[in-house]
């Protein structure tokens, strides 16, 4: 039995169509037009209860629209959701006490008492019972190196550590899901780690269901095993991280250091534009992207050592980056 | 042809500028004229069938109200909210970094703002209280022209004195609660409800000695012939003397000021 | 039960507000101060006037006072209570609403209770202190009813503001910014601080009917100083709950649209 489910799920918003000028302005007051726009397209998709998903797509996709849907905090046009065997939007509070969220940047907590002040009003909020929150707690510090930050008002600590501390807040009482919105954005490479390694671990101890919203996808690299992509409000992809990166990650980066580029390179590269092609060229870097399955990066290196001096060379695995512009461009 | 066109144009060149007046410009003439009306009928429950008190007929006691009212929020400009949030959200650094003096900024600023941030607002107040009340017109000519010079006094003392408040936001957190506090203080100093005649005397002695009447009371007295002659040069020139004390006192306090953030940083 | 939950977590809310004002201590003082200077200036205005008459319209300085004071009263538990309503607009145009909505609580307990202002504090005593004091110089006593009508005035005051600006809060769901309107509509309630007969005929049936703030400190003041209009005291608590339940309403209402249509 899935933990989220949605079967035809639509969202159509209805935005005024405002008229230009001042007879505009009056025009629209009488006989106001409206413009239909589908944000989400009766999307369909089931998660079971410990998966950690990644739900990536560009801006305006209908990421968000999406996560509100879910959360309850907006209600489809059609179709059903169904989250906890809840429907979100119609038990919106009792769907609450189950489920977590964090939104980027922005922080739940209340600024002007310490830290532990408002774990203890979530405590109350939540109705968690005494012994759980004590033991959450104790691990969330633990884990994630609270125990300086606990007296500390939440409006003196740096961006880094809010998050750290909002994060634990999130998961204190043990929500059965947590969607998460740009989680690590800002954030400096050791936070980003310590926060990763935190979801993983609550993940695999309390099976915690993951629904992750990024546009860093080192977010999704590390913490999730399957993606879904939603692209103008449908759904391009649905399926196993690995499974993405195999069929679409054709294209592999070469950068070599150089010295005495030959001019008739350009040459070659008018030749072979079908089979790789040129990201970067000065007088000591070249970057050349190609493709893995027309040709290897030995191949490559053959084709271009008669023109230069290779000093040196890095060769780069397919990015989910590359894969999803790949994908949105189709 | 032309010529309605270009009435056309300017016509809804008025009416645009009607509909961006913005719902705090609204809300802001609003309670102005909401004032005026209370303190009318306090005012006429108090004459009661009574037609003079203290010297003033009920007519001119309207005019008082009105005129006061309509000055008591014309003069000010919440410059001290302004300072106190620069200061509080930290743009006050950006500010101070400019190479133009920032007290002289504000004030050609305000300068800038008095058609659009005064006039607009108070017109409108006048025009409506007016009609519901009636207003009679200035003494004299030489009434008239001497009330806009105590006018602008009065504008240029509230300046400062809103600039001096503001800086207090360097030592305290607190915005809204001197901005209440200013108003707490500017509501019944001024005269602005009350005309000076009306205080018993041990208070009117210290209000008399205090700045505050020059902001509302003393412009509208110059103006309704209360004071007139001899003593209306002689309040104005005191109006005068404050003037020039609280530019003083700002830049003193300005200079305080800026050495305790350069010191602390901020 | 509901009630009682809610009330236990509105308890641990304000436990939290009042740990945060500790951390403010300057400002609270100088919030303090600053409305007990506001009432004190307003008090002064009418102490001013009475130095040149004996009475208006038939009522006596400390009869005013006792408007002015009941007025202030239930003005300021409002704003203590619900006074984050003011904010109401910039939380859904920063995006901070939809946080509220994320918690297990109904969404205006969570912001009532999310933060008590206590400026409003100053003004709650002055006016208790200004209610008080005119009583003792009436020599107005009152007896166990008399308490327990005065309370019952008291919280259908508090009613009668809070309903009103609920419903004007309740705006932004669909206007951009309803503040200034709010602003408008709660100035309004300056008329009350004083005796209705002293405004003609159209003020006086707009405080009664349309914006009923001479419910909540004019006609339950004529109750204790036997000025005549003996029954319609008694409507307040009427008025109260009637309004209470209105922008209840009027609010469940803005959260339904709110929610299908998403800001």
């Amino acid at each position: 039995m899935s933990i989220i489910e949605a079967k035809n799920l639509r969202k159509e918003f209805r935005i005024n169509k405002k008229k230009e000028g001042l007879s505009g302005a009056i025009i629209n007051l009488f006989n106001p037009k409206y413009e239909s726009k589908i944000a989400v397209n009766d999307i369909n998709f089931s998660i079971d209860e410990g998966e950690m998903v990644g739900y990536i797509g560009a801006n305006g996709a209908g990421k968000s629209t999406t996560i509100k849907m879910l959360t309850g905090i907006l209600t489809p046009s059609s179709g059903e959701v169904w989250v906890n065997g809840l429907i979100p939007y119609k038990n919106r509070i009792k769907n609450n006490l189950n489920i977590g969220v964090v939104f980027g940047q922005r922080i739940q907590l209340w600024w002007d008492t310490p830290v532990i002040e408002s774990f203890r009003l979530m405590h109350k909020i939540y109705e968690m019972p005494k012994e759980k929150y004590k033991k959450n707690l104790e691990m969330y510090t633990e884990l994630l190196d609270l125990k300086d930050l606990l007296n500390v008002p939440v409006r003196q600590l740096s961006l880094g550590q809010k998050m750290r501390c909002e994060i634990a807040a999130t998961f204190l009482h043990d929500p059965k899901i947590v969607y998460l919105d740009e989680p690590t954005i800002g954030l400096d490479i050791m936070v980003k780690d310590k926060i990763r390694e935190f979801i993983k671990t609550l993940n695999k101890e309390k099976k915690t269901t993951v629904f992750l919203t990024t546009h860093d996808l080192q977010d999704i690299e590390e913490i999730c095993k399957r993606v879904i992509i939603i692209d103008n409000g449908n759904i391009a992809y649905d399926g196993s991280l690995d499974e993405i990166k195999n069929q679409f990650g054709k294209h592999r980066i070469i950068q070599f250091k150089v010295r005495n580029i030959n001019a008739e390179i350009d040459n070659l590269f008018e030749e072979k534009k079908d089979t790789i092609s040129v990201i970067y060229k000065d007088g000591y870097d070249l970057h050349i992207k190609f493709n893995g399955q027309e040709i290897t990066a030995a191949g490559v290196m053959n084709l271009v050592s008669p023109y230069c001096d290779i000093l040196d060379l890095t060769i780069q695995e397919p990015s989910i980056e590359s894969i999803v512009k790949d994908l949105y461009r189709k | 042809m032309k010529i309605i066109s270009k009435i056309k144009e300017i016509a809804s060149m008025f009416i645009k500028q009607d509909l961006s007046y913005s719902g705090f410009t609204w809300a802001s003439m609003a309670v102005n004229i909401l004032g005026i009306i209370v303190t009318y009928y306090i005012w006429m429950a108090v004459y009661g069938s009574k037609t003079e008190m203290h010297g003033m007929s009920k007519n001119q006691m309207i005019t008082y109200i009105i005129l006061s009212g309509v000055l008591l929020s014309g003069v000010q400009w919440m410059l001290n909210l302004y300072i106190s949030q620069l200061i509080q959200s930290g743009g006050i650094a950006m500010e101070l970094l400019r190479p133009i003096d920032f007290q002289l900024s504000l004030f050609s600023a305000r300068l800038g703002g008095f058609v659009s941030y005064t006039v607009i607002q108070c017109i409108p107040v006048l025009i409506v209280s007016s009609l519901i009340f009636g207003i009679s017109p200035p003494k004299s000519v030489i009434c008239a022209l001497l009330f806009v010079i105590s006018l602008l006094m009065a504008i240029g003392i509230t300046f400062f004195i809103e600039f001096c408040v503001g800086l207090i936001a360097f030592y305290t957190n607190s915005t809204w609660g001197l901005q209440h506090m200013k108003d707490a203080i500017l509501f019944f100093s001024t005269g602005a409800v009350i005309p000076l005649a009306f205080f018993p005397g041990w208070l009117k002695s210290i209000i008399v000695i205090l700045p505050f009447k020059d902001i509302v009371y003393t412009p509208v007295s110059i103006y309704m012939g209360i004071v007139t002659g001899e003593q209306a040069i002689k309040a104005m020139f005191f109006q005068l003397i404050w003037l020039i004390l609280f530019f003083f006192i700002s830049r003193v306090f300005f200079k305080f000021a800026i050495k305790k953030i350069t010191v602390q940083g901020g | 039960m509901k009630i009682i939950k809610y009330a236990k977590l509105y308890i641990e809310f304000l436990k939290q507000n009042i740990k945060a004002i500790l951390e403010y201590r300057a400002d609270f003082i100088v919030g303090f101060l600053s409305t007990l200077m506001i009432q004190t200036s307003g008090l002064l205005f009418v102490w001013i006037i009475f130095q040149n008459i004996s009475n208006i319209k038939g009522w006596s300085f400390y009869e005013v006072t006792m408007v002015y004071g009941m007025l202030g009263l239930s003005k300021a538990l409002f704003g203590l209570f619900l006074g984050n309503l003011w904010d109401f607009g910039s939380s859904i145009r920063m995006g901070d609403f939809d946080r509220i909505l994320l918690r297990p609580m109904p969404p205006l307990l969570h912001l009532a209770a999310n933060k008590i202002h206590h400026n409003n504090l100053g003004e709650a005593v002055v006016a208790l202190v200004v209610m008080i004091t005119s009583l003792l110089k009436l020599k107005i006593y009152l007896g166990p009813t008399d308490i327990f009508l005065m309370l019952l005035f008291i919280i259908s005051g508090t009613l009668i503001f809070s309903s009103i600006i609920l419903i004007t809060a309740t705006l932004s769901f669909w206007m951009v910014n309803s503040k200034p309107l709010t602003w408008a509509v709660y100035t309004v309630s300056n008329f009350a601080q004083f005796p209705l007969i002293i405004f003609s005929k159209v003020v006086a049936v707009g405080l009664t009917w349309v914006l009923p703030y001479a419910f909540v400190s004019y006609y339950p003041a004529t109750h204790f100083l036997n000025k005549g209009y003996g029954g319609i005291s008694l409507l307040s608590p009427v008025i109260a709950l009637g309004l209470w339940i209105i922008s209840l309403a009027f609010w469940k209402f803005g959260l339904k649209s709110y929610t299908s249509t998403g800001s």
